[in-house]
């Protein structure tokens, strides 16, 4: 692409393409030293604060900072064992929610500005807008943990760490036939952590 | 042949119709279902969505009994029998489960049915409410096993075994999830809190102002108002009656080897804030005023060869041990020379007296040979009378469950199912297959 001045109204493009020359042209001024030095820190500072921008959205506390999760699911989570139990194990939003490998975390994220957009446009920001979403948000989320062979389950959950002998009988049973079928954590326990919406078990589409 | 069997039926009947004979159906070519009864105990709807019960929140999620306990029909009856937990006062002796097969079939016009399963006990259950002269008086001899009377060994253990099947259309709210378990409540006969008498009677829905009884049944928990579903948080009569108008209740029907099987019938009743009998009359009623304890009828001599059975002719299949108003009876003389240890049974059947929708089920046959009784059973998909009969159609797939009382006992003391689908001609849990 070739830039060329064309007067006084053109200056702004002509200092966009000055700086992107001199982007490309060597250095003259400062040494490689200086330059890798400089770069080196300028990016642990950039790397680091896109992450810690991100680690910000990934804590429970901006999670419930808008009304509709701290209202709906975060309050539906306070009444369940994954929020208090006899252990003190607590599952926060994101333990559940966003995937910790960086780049399914990164995905997920980006994904995430659709619910930005449905902020701004207040698709659940009623309770009874909640409600009518409930089953096709539920849906969403036991689909996409299906998908991944319930992998956030399994930040905390294994069977491979499971004593099935100490477990109750329907337990034990259960989870033996989960793996002899190949079943995954979600199709059986939806619902431990929220209120199970109207009509869970029909087939999607009804 | 089917229609030849009718016939002979119909002539047996004393003309009542009787248009269907479920043992005409080749029942070889019918598939068999296996389904494992299990003993439940006390467990009881609000022990169900309680602290005792680990799955609570998924029952009240609305989760279905089996997505936490398939096939752990054995583990749990074997475990509750034992006693202990939900079995506060088990019964020595008794299996925790029975093995029943079933299969189905229909025509266009009856649903059919076909059970087997054996019995704990060596002879048919075939003896119920039993009435026992002591040489001046008349009195009950012999209870279910339950009773104290026969815990303590003081009197026989002497109570009919029962087939019973549940069946709904979609219209309760969770049987097909949760089957009986919507039914059975703290509060009932034999539970650990049973009501009877005063609060009964005072209670405007079953009292002396509303059903008259005196003691708490099976009712369903939309039949109340609290999470609890309590015995006595009932909805209002307007209420209640609203529900069973848009049909959500629940079809009971029970085959009842003293009460009915002599006479080819099982009962027909429903349960909704209560378990109530069809309207009007049952194929059986008393055959004793219970205030003189006077007995109405007796063995009719001329047909039985006695007027009265004896202690030791219990069990002797070759004596009948009911009284048929229109087939061994005549009435009951005072005068007749009545000894010491004569006894009669307490209860009257009668097919010719049973009526409207209490008698809808009028052919089923059941036998009991070495140890192994086979019911067969017709049901017509539409009775006519859709406020306390779930209507059937062909395509059409409903919820039933099933129950069997064995070996003298009555009310929890029995083994139960968790509820299958039923589809009339189209796949289900059990297919009823299509007659050609």
């Amino acid at each position: 692409m070739t830039m060329q001045r064309t007067g006084d109204q053109a200056a702004p493009a002509g200092r966009v393409a000055r700086a992107w020359s001199a982007l490309w042209r060597p250095s003259v001024g400062f040494s490689l030293g200086t330059l890798l030095f400089v770069g080196f820190f300028a990016g642990i500072l950039f790397w680091g604060g896109f992450n810690w921008a991100m680690e910000i959205t990934n804590t429970e506390t901006f999670c419930i900072s808008c009304h509709e999760m701290r209202n709906n699911a975060y309050a539906e989570l306070k009444e369940t064992v994954h929020f208090t139990n006899r252990t003190g194990v607590r599952a926060t939003c994101p333990d559940c929610h966003v995937p910790r490998p960086w780049h399914y975390k990164v995905v997920r994220k980006i994904q995430a500005t659709n619910e930005l957009y449905h902020k701004v446009i207040g698709t659940i920001d009623a309770p009874e807008k909640y409600e009518s979403q409930r089953l096709a948000l539920a849906r969403s989320v036991w689909a996409s943990m299906k998908a991944t062979d319930s992998r956030e389950c399994r930040n905390c959950h294994t069977m491979e760490s499971m004593d099935r002998d100490k477990q109750v009988r329907p337990a034990k049973r259960m989870h033996q036939t989960a793996l002899e079928k190949g079943k995954t954590c979600i199709e059986c326990h939806q619902g431990v952590a929220h209120k199970l919406p109207k009509g869970w078990d029909e087939p999607a589409g009804k | 042949m089917r229609y030849l069997l009718v016939g002979i039926a119909l002539a047996a009947s004393g003309g009542q119709a009787l248009a269907a004979e479920p043992a005409s159906v080749d029942w070889g070519k019918i598939p068999q279902k296996p389904v494992t009864l299990f003993y439940p105990g006390e467990s009881t709807y609000d022990w169900i969505i309680g602290k005792g019960h680990r799955g609570a929140r998924s029952v009240l999620q609305g989760k279905s009994c089996v997505s936490c306990h398939e096939a752990d029909e054995k583990d749990i009856g074997e475990k509750v029998v034992k006693g202990g937990g939900v079995e506060p006062t088990p019964i020595a002796g008794k299996n925790g489960v029975i093995d029943l097969t079933v299969q189905a079939a229909h025509d266009a016009e009856y649903l059919y049915f076909r059970f087997q399963w054996k019995s704990n006990l060596n002879r048919e259950g075939r003896m119920h409410d039993y009435m026992r002269f002591d040489g001046k008086t008349w009195k009950w001899y012999g209870h279910d096993r339950n009773d104290k009377v026969v815990r303590s060994g003081a009197q026989p253990p002497l109570y009919e075994d029962r087939f019973s099947i549940m069946l709904d259309d979609g219209k309760v709210p969770m049987f097909a999830k949760q089957g009986c378990w919507l039914t059975c409540h703290n509060g009932m006969r034999d539970t650990r809190n049973q009501v009877v008498g005063d609060p009964v009677k005072k209670h405007p829905i079953f009292g002396e102002t509303g059903l008259k009884e005196s003691d708490i049944r099976k009712y369903l928990a939309s039949s109340r108002t609290d999470a609890a579903a309590s015995w006595d948080k009932t909805k209002s009569r307007a209420e209640i009656d609203k529900i069973r108008k848009e049909g959500g209740f629940l079809d009971l029907m029970q085959w009842r080897v003293a009460r009915s099987a002599a006479i080819r019938m099982a009962d027909d009743g429903y349960v909704l804030e209560y378990r109530r009998f069809d309207p009007g009359k049952n194929p059986f009623s008393w055959n004793v005023d219970r205030k003189t304890m006077t007995p109405l009828y007796m063995f009719d001599a001329a047909k039985v060869g006695r007027k009265a059975l004896k202690a030791e002719d219990i069990g002797n299949a070759a004596l009948p041990a009911a009284i048929i108003r229109e087939g061994n009876a005549v009435a009951y003389d005072a005068n007749a020379g009545w000894q010491e240890g004569d006894i009669l049974p307490g209860r009257l059947l009668s097919r010719v007296d049973a009526k409207g929708s209490a008698a809808d089920n009028n052919a089923v046959d059941g036998t009991w040979k070495d140890s192994t009784y086979t019911l067969v059973w017709a049901r017509k998909l539409d009775t006519g009378h859709p406020d306390d009969d779930k209507i059937m159609k062909v395509g059409g797939t409903y919820t039933v469950a099933f129950a069997v009382h064995d070996d003298n006992v009555t009310t929890r003391f029995h083994h139960v199912s968790f509820p299958f689908s039923l589809g009339i001609g189209v796949d289900a849990d059990i297919k009823a297959t299509t007659l050609k």
